[in-house]
């Protein structure tokens, strides 16, 4: 893998999230937004905790990337909330602002590609747990044979 | 930790998550009713349209992979975000319900220290050297 497309591909997504995340407290922009999606932000406000959860955590992944310090964990919390800004920008927003969804999406396949290393062992359908699982088998089988 | 225990409440898991997936669709059980802020909210994720059913998919999928034991480390990745809705939902929003909201966050963190190993090179803080952004030689890391 190219190294340097790996680093610049970090930090655009480190950017673009760190910025969008820091948005969410500050509101240096406001896109606008029809009555279905005014309704769906309405909803998530209502909870009160979701909006500071869901900006605190763009923050925290953001400065993660542009840190280069736990990537894979950073793509792996964003994951989740980037379907849900696909599904929002899909059922809820104008097509015209599909541009930064689709840059974002493509940036977090890019890198979840370039650390697959490290998402490896959790998409095996077969885990064979290395810890406790095993050993009392094998402690049991051992008599077993010598019998 | 003995693979019956573990097997049991990768079970039970999956019987959760897998009947409240099938109850989205089929509504075999009524939910408890809501107000205030809780309606608002939930009010909110469906007028999204997509939000319930994506939701309800993952579960019945999520809790089959648990109920099968293939696939169990992204099965608990995938539920984790959900599982801390849920509980925010409980803790800010819903007063009630919490035994079956404890159930399900003693399982899943039980069962995520169980499979920890597949988690291991995720919570990595140095990705970087080892995998993407530096050439490898030797398989050697920062």
């Amino acid at each position: 893998m190219n190294s340097k497309a790996a680093a610049f591909a970090r930090i655009l997504l480190g950017l673009v999230f760190f910025v969008f995340g820091l948005n969410g407290f500050l509101h240096f922009y406001q896109a606008p937004m029809s009555p279905s999606a005014v309704a769906f932000f309405g909803g998530l406000a209502a909870s009160g905790y979701l909006v500071p959860v869901l900006f605190g955590t763009q923050v925290a992944a953001g400065l993660a990337l542009l840190a280069g310090r736990f990537v894979p964990l950073a793509l792996a919390v964003l994951a989740p909330i980037l379907v849900n800004i696909i599904g929002f920008h899909v059922f809820l927003a104008p097509p015209s602002a599909l541009g930064v969804p689709i840059l974002v999406l493509g940036l977090e396949l890019f890198l979840v590609w370039c650390y697959r290393e490290a998402f490896r062992p959790m998409l095996r359908a077969r885990v064979e747990m290395a810890h406790e699982p095993d050993q009392p088998v094998r402690r049991a089988s051992v008599p077993a044979a010598a019998r | 930790m003995k693979p019956g225990v573990t097997a049991a409440a990768r079970i039970l898991l999956g019987i959760v998550f897998s009947a409240f997936g099938l109850n989205g669709f089929l509504h075999l059980f009524p939910l408890p009713s809501m107000d205030g802020k809780e309606a608002q909210f939930i009010g909110g994720l469906v007028a999204s349209g997509y939000f319930f059913p994506l939701l309800f998919v993952t579960y019945t999928i999520t809790g089959a992979a648990l109920l099968s034991g293939r696939f169990v480390p992204l099965a608990l990745i995938v539920l984790a975000p959900i599982i801390v809705n849920i509980v925010c939902i409980h803790v800010f929003l819903a007063p009630s319900g919490y035994p079956l909201t404890l159930l399900v966050v003693g399982l899943a963190l039980f069962l995520a220290w169980d499979y920890r190993d597949a988690f291991r090179p995720v919570l990595r803080a140095h990705g970087d050297g080892a995998w993407a952004e530096t050439p490898r030689v030797g398989g050697a890391s920062r």
